[in-house]
């Protein structure tokens, strides 16, 4: 995890199942509601994450590492020589390994990622779904994501119905 | 097949798991409205996740403003059986179904007591300036002469600002809003009206711009039918402060059926 350097103000997290994450003050605020909870003072150094356990949210600090912006960070030399479109380049690569988890991970942190407000990391988790919902065919997508049709066959005839131009 | 689960992870943890309902919801924020549609018919749980009314608001606002304002009348019409459907939504589907059928349906015969138009002014940069839905026997309809009919609407109090663009667009739905019948929504006209000259002006200066597009004939005469939209402008603010409508005769005076509109 995150290594203390002086001047950096750390935070604790910690998850449900007992497990603490000590992040820096900057990679934690990357999540608008831990940000918040920061600048209402509500935070003391240590921070209870609800729901999210330990393995989500480990991804979520190592995400948050990953997106925290570079700007102002002392000892960042080695970035100072990179171009901007590079390290966006970079990032873009970054995010494709990140999500290459399985489906239910991928739910996971859709949740854990609207639970702690971070927008980069719902846009980054929602894709998928957005892409195999958006491109398939309503029995294509019941087999991709295991969804089983429980419409009663007059029910379904009238849902159809009623959404008949969204087929056309 | 994008969506294959376990890429990198071992699927020890049930592969055949569906998406938590919560997780959907979230996600469905992101989704168009022929996705969203499609997928509420995917499962119940589905349709539960998609089929929140705030999600069909928010389309509705961003795709037909002036639909809102026919909220009121539409809820009783549109329902599903036991699944309760999104009044939005209905509305949508209407608006929808206007919009794609265009201007090629034949004979449409309303009556003016039944109908409301929903009017939707949009500026050159696609972004909504004004809407509106008013009720025909509301709108101070009346018999024009040389034409079908035609109202006016006071818009004066909207603070709608004419953008500096060359171009603004119209889209004028009518609407079927009778008790005990099935919605019906036919789009009058969807034109584009070239901006005002009053800009050119000094302030204090009316200007308006009209656009006209002709109508589908009713099939009882021959004459030719056209919508006009005239939108009047005023000061160097060129604030929106009337829009007119009208169906118009084209080229011979006759007597058309008052039902059609």
């Amino acid at each position: 995890m995150a290594t203390r350097e002086a001047g950096k103000k750390m935070i604790m997290l910690k998850s449900p199942d007992g497990m603490e994450f000590e992040v820096e003050e900057a990679v934690a605020m990357e999540s608008q509601t831990i940000r918040k909870m920061i600048e209402d003072d509500c935070a003391d150094t240590a921070i209870l994450i609800p729901n999210i356990n330990s393995k989500i949210l480990s991804r979520v600090i190592e995400y948050c590492n990953k997106h925290v912006p570079t700007t102002g960070a002392t000892g960042a030399a080695a970035s100072d020589t990179v171009a901007p479109a590079a390290l966006a380049e970079d990032l873009k690569i970054w995010d494709a390994e990140f999500i290459k988890v399985n489906r239910a991970t991928r739910f996971d942190l859709i949740q854990a990622a609207s639970y702690l407000n971070i927008k980069g990391l719902l846009d980054l988790t929602s894709q998928t779904t957005i892409d195999t919902i958006s491109d398939n065919s309503l029995e294509e997508i019941r087999s991709f994501l295991s969804t089983k049709n429980d419409y009663l066959p007059e029910e379904e005839q009238t849902i159809r119905r009623e959404n008949q131009w969204a087929f056309q | 097949m994008r969506d294959d689960g376990a890429t990198t992870m071992p699927p020890r943890s049930a592969p055949s798991r569906p998406p938590p309902w919560e997780a959907l919801s979230l996600v469905a924020n992101f989704l168009d409205a022929a996705s969203l549609a499609a997928a509420s018919c995917v499962s119940t749980s589905w349709h539960a996740a998609f089929s929140d009314d705030h999600l069909w608001a928010r389309l509705c606002r961003c795709h037909y403003p002036s639909a809102i304002g026919l909220l009121p009348l539409s809820d009783s019409s549109v329902n599903a059986g036991d699944r309760r459907s999104s009044p939005h939504r209905g509305l949508f589907a209407l608006f929808h179904s206007a919009a794609s059928r265009g201007r090629s349906l034949p004979e449409p015969r309303l009556a003016l007591a039944d109908v409301t138009f929903a009017v939707d002014l949009f500026a050159a940069g696609g972004q909504n300036m004004l809407s509106f839905a008013v009720a025909a026997c509301d709108a101070g309809v009346k018999k024009a002469p040389g034409g079908v009919f035609q109202f006016a609407v006071d818009v004066s109090d909207r603070n709608a600002v004419a953008g500096p663009g060359k171009h603004w667009s119209v889209r004028w739905t009518a609407v079927r809003t009778g008790l005990g019948v099935a919605p019906a929504a036919i789009v009058m006209m969807d034109a584009k009206l070239p901006a005002s000259r009053a800009g050119a002006l000094g302030s204090g200066v009316r200007g308006e711009s009209w656009a006209t597009e002709g109508l589908p004939a009713p099939g009882c005469g021959g004459g030719k039918l056209e919508a006009e939209a005239v939108v009047e402008v005023s000061g160097e603010e060129r604030l929106v402060e009337k829009v007119r409508l009208g169906v118009l005769l084209d080229c011979r005076e006759e007597s058309f059926p008052s039902e059609y509109i």
